[in-house]
């Protein structure tokens, strides 16, 4: 199930909350339980909507993970058996999703490299498995190493795992951060109505910008790459730019909200990545908690900066080929997240003098352009696809830098394209406020439920309605 | 990934209310908030289904069936959604506010259709694809190969958005259609076809004649009387021999496009166009032996939405005219949507016409022309079909 659906929205939010906040105990303890247990079960039911056979799969992770993680703990004594459970636990996990998500790409890839054939099995990707094996493995992880306990009830883990508000697009929860909130937490008014403004944020991200210029990259990538003008390649992909951030950050916004009507607090996923004025500054502010948890887990445990100059190289580009191979199972995944790597490191031991000079604004056109060629890498159904549609930005086919094509493209979605920049870029954000508290909850509240009316408008009306980040 | 900044885990955000301020103006957002979440899923239960929807002109989701394979297979929850959207109170309000808002921010597009000028709208051309195209002339080319004995005719519409091109938006410019017909034509190597490319006929005439409806994909009957008769030039028929009368048999009419773009703009007469010799009769089979009519045309058709279909009642896979003319020549027709506003004009010259839509059909053309003899054949197609239908290639 999508969160930008009918069936979503109308039935299963508003049952949800009805059996979610409906009060059947005194006792605060007996009535937390009660939430995990609605809420444990209402994301089943969520799963099982969009994933009604792999389910099984998560149901089977979250068996086997809680008994792993008890053990473990109960190993303290005997530290040979304790690293025996540990390494089984990530060989499990991390063969679950290397089956399913990159069977297909290893067989492919160990066939074109040594000619051979071996049978290639498309295998259909468990929606959300990406993210909630990384939510499984901080917690084995972060047991093992004594960080947190393992938790002895199965109800509170397996929401843990399952919670609807992030199981499909993340954020990536870490176990450490919501283990307190599992058994003890409470909505106020004020949360909830918190929530309610982040989830109608995030919902029109998705619904009216990147379902918008979603329609108009579709349409440009559509078209024959060999013959598109500079400009028109340039909008392509400044829709794309703006389609995927609008789609995740919405995404994420969306679970915040839903996370803050049940109670929970979750991290915040994106913090304007395109106002950042370095790459460096842009993996600061995009997908926070998978860079948290590429830091947490595989950066810091290879040893970080600490090991001197040439390991930290090396960790950088191990950190970042990992992120791009997350990202998905093909070689332009890959090359994206070598493509960071590089930059990172170049920033760090080789322009850091020379960057600190150059003026801000510079930097910026500077890191956008280098961001939306990353895209460019991202967008493309293969390598070769990719690098023909840098040729087509850099005019290497001589179209010319503009054509009607442009023109009418430009003009068709000024306004739209301009609104979604001003948004995406802070700019909005930025103004100045009014200092008075009570106005701006009202002008707020006024606002959201104005862009609300419009996202079931926009929803309703349209049927174009696809999630990007299921890919992942 | 070092900074220190970038450990902090949890990040401020002023927007979030702080306790014990302005708490009644969050209970009132979410009052409101519950009100239509609540409100839209109520309305679902309270709601009656509509089985069609008038200004969409299609049959509307009906609630899917429950089953383990549909369970399984995910497929009811997919239809479910459709279900409700489908559903959804105030739906047609909803598609039209939604029109509105997007003509207030620049659109010029809305549901796959271009908002034109002077109440113009223009369905999104199909592509065109060189290698696609070079397969279906090929198969084209061996079928009329095969019947050498026939006189074997290609007429080619282009569409509107090509015709019409200067009432498309500002800045808008598409492949030349015209173009892309002579490609189709240089393709078919057979030395047996006659091929008729009507787009400089019709852009000569474009202004004197309103040669497409506005709201819809297809040709009027006026443009369908001029290709007819470019037609009967080229097969030497004495069309001057024959009076045809055009009377208008609708108003008001809204088309495919106008559904699509949910844009009612301004509406079109339709007309028909019929010869006039008063000892002409004729039989059609609708089908195969299914529903036989004295009549080319479906008056019924006119209370509807889809009036178009006054003519021969909508898309048949196979129709079989029987005519009392006294012409020893027969006819076979392949064709989509455009021909049947023509098919009437063919009546005094032909004794017999079979009319093959392969987009409906089940049988090979090569059944047709074995079981039968036709002095002539015309593939008479728009080039938007011609280009975006694969249901042709499959039945030579």
């Amino acid at each position: 199930m999508v969160f930008s659906s009918a069936t979503f929205l109308f039935l299963f939010l508003p049952f949800t909350l009805v059996l979610y906040h409906l009060k059947l105990f005194r006792n605060k303890e007996r009535e937390t339980g009660k939430k995990n247990l609605v809420l444990l079960i209402m994301s089943l039911i969520f799963y099982a909507w969009g994933e009604p056979v792999y389910i099984i799969l998560m149901l089977l992770s979250i068996v086997y993970n809680y008994n792993a993680a008890i053990d473990i703990d109960s190993y303290i004594g005997s530290p040979k058996k304790k690293k025996l459970v540990f390494i089984c636990a990530l060989i499990f996990n991390l063969s679950v999703l290397g089956f399913f998500k990159y069977y297909g790409f290893l067989t492919e890839s160990i066939n074109s490299i040594f000619s051979l054939s071996l049978p290639v099995r498309e295998i259909p990707l468990p929606v959300g498995i990406s993210f909630y094996t990384f939510q499984v493995l901080s917690y084995i992880i972060d047991v093992y190493r004594g960080d947190v306990k393992a938790q002895k009830s199965i109800i509170p883990f397996a929401t843990y795992i399952s919670m609807f508000p992030q199981l499909i697009a993340g954020p990536i929860v870490q176990y450490y951060d919501v283990e307190k909130q599992l058994t003890d937490r409470e909505v106020t008014a004020e949360k909830f109505a918190a929530g309610i403004m982040f989830f109608i944020k995030g919902l029109g991200k998705k619904v009216i910008f990147a379902n918008t210029v979603g329609a108009v990259c579709t349409e440009i990538f559509g078209m024959e790459t060999a013959s598109l003008s500079v400009l028109t390649s340039w909008i392509g992909i400044i829709c794309y730019t703006l389609q995927i951030y609008f789609d995740f950050s919405g995404y994420s916004d969306m679970a915040i909200g839903l996370g803050k009507m049940l109670g929970f607090d979750f991290i915040q996923n994106f913090n304007f990545p395109y106002k950042a004025t370095s790459i460096t500054d842009f993996w600061r502010r995009w997908h926070i908690s998978l860079s948290s948890w590429f830091r947490d887990y595989v950066y810091i445990p290879l040893g970080g900066n600490r090991r001197g100059t040439a390991r930290n190289i090396f960790n950088l580009l191990v950190v970042w080929s990992l992120t791009g191979l997350w990202h998905g199972a093909a070689w332009n995944f890959i090359v994206w997240g070598i493509f960071y790597g590089v930059l990172l490191i170049a920033e760090k031991y080789i322009f850091a003098r020379v960057l600190e000079r150059v003026p801000v604004f510079i930097r910026y056109i500077m890191t956008m352009v280098t961001v939306m060629v990353g895209w460019v890498f991202f967008s493309a159904e293969n390598l070769s696809s990719a690098v023909n549609y840098l040729k087509s930005m850099f005019g290497l086919y001589g179209n010319g830098f503009a054509d009607s094509t442009a023109e009418y493209l430009l003009s068709e979605n000024f306004f739209s394209l301009a609104v979604m920049i001003l948004c995406a870029t802070g700019v909005f954000a930025a103004l100045p406020r009014i200092k008075n508290f009570r106005f701006n909850i009202a002008l707020m509240s006024a606002g959201y439920i104005v862009i609300f009316i419009i996202c079931i408008i926009y929803l309703i009306s349209e049927t174009y309605n696809p999630f990007l980040y299921f890919r992942f | 990934m070092d900074n220190s900044e970038f450990y902090e885990k949890e990040q401020k955000n002023e927007n979030i209310p702080r306790k014990g301020k302005g708490r009644t103006l969050f209970v009132v957002l979410i009052s409101v908030f519950c009100l239509v979440i609540f409100g839209g899923g109520i309305s679902f239960f309270t709601g009656e289904d509509k089985a069609f929807s008038e200004s969409e002109n299609r049959v509307l989701a009906a609630m899917p069936s429950l089953s383990l394979y549909s369970l399984k297979e995910g497929t009811f929850m997919k239809d479910f959604e459709t279900y409700l959207t489908d559903q959804f109170v105030f739906r047609d309000r909803i598609v039209e506010l939604k029109t509105l808002f997007d003509r207030m921010t620049g659109k010029t597009k809305a549901g796959g259709v271009y908002i034109g000028k002077d109440g113009y709208l223009f369905s999104v051309p199909s592509s065109f694809d060189e290698t696609g195209m070079e397969s279906i002339t090929a198969k084209i080319s061996a079928f009329a190969d095969s019947n050498k004995d026939s006189r074997i005719t290609f007429m080619m519409s282009p569409n509107s958005s090509f015709v019409y091109a200067d009432k498309l938006p500002d800045k808008l410019s598409l492949a030349d259609q015209s173009y892309q017909i002579e490609d189709i034509e240089n393709f078919t190597q057979s030395k047996s076809i006659d091929f008729i490319n009507l787009s400089d006929v019709f852009l000569s005439k474009k202004d004197e004649v309103q040669l497409f409806y506005r709201t819809d994909h297809h040709w009027t009957t006026q443009a369908a009387k001029i290709a007819f008769d470019e037609l009967m030039n080229r097969w030497k028929k004495p069309v001057k021999d024959v009076n045809f009368r055009f009377m208008a048999a609708a108003d008001g009419f809204q088309g495919t496009l106008s559904s699509k773009s949910g844009v009612s703009s301004a509406a079109d007469v339709i007309e028909i166009c019929v010869p006039q010799n008063s000892a002409q009769t004729y039989v059609v089979d609708y089908g195969n032996g299914e529903k036989k009519a004295a009549s080319l045309f479906d008056s019924s058709k006119l209370e509807t939405k889809n009036k178009y279909e006054v003519f021969m009642g909508g898309n048949y896979g196979r129709v079989t005219v029987e005519t009392t003319s006294s012409e020893k020549d027969t006819l076979l027709i392949i064709k989509d949507s455009y021909a049947n506003c023509m098919l009437p004009m063919f009546t005094p010259f032909f004794s017999k016409i079979v009319v093959i839509d392969p987009r409906y059909s089940e049988e090979r053309i090569s059944a047709v022309t074995e079981e039968n003899t036709f002095t002539h054949i015309l593939f008479l197609y728009n080039l938007d079909t011609f280009l975006g239908d694969t249901s042709l290639e499959e039945k030579l």
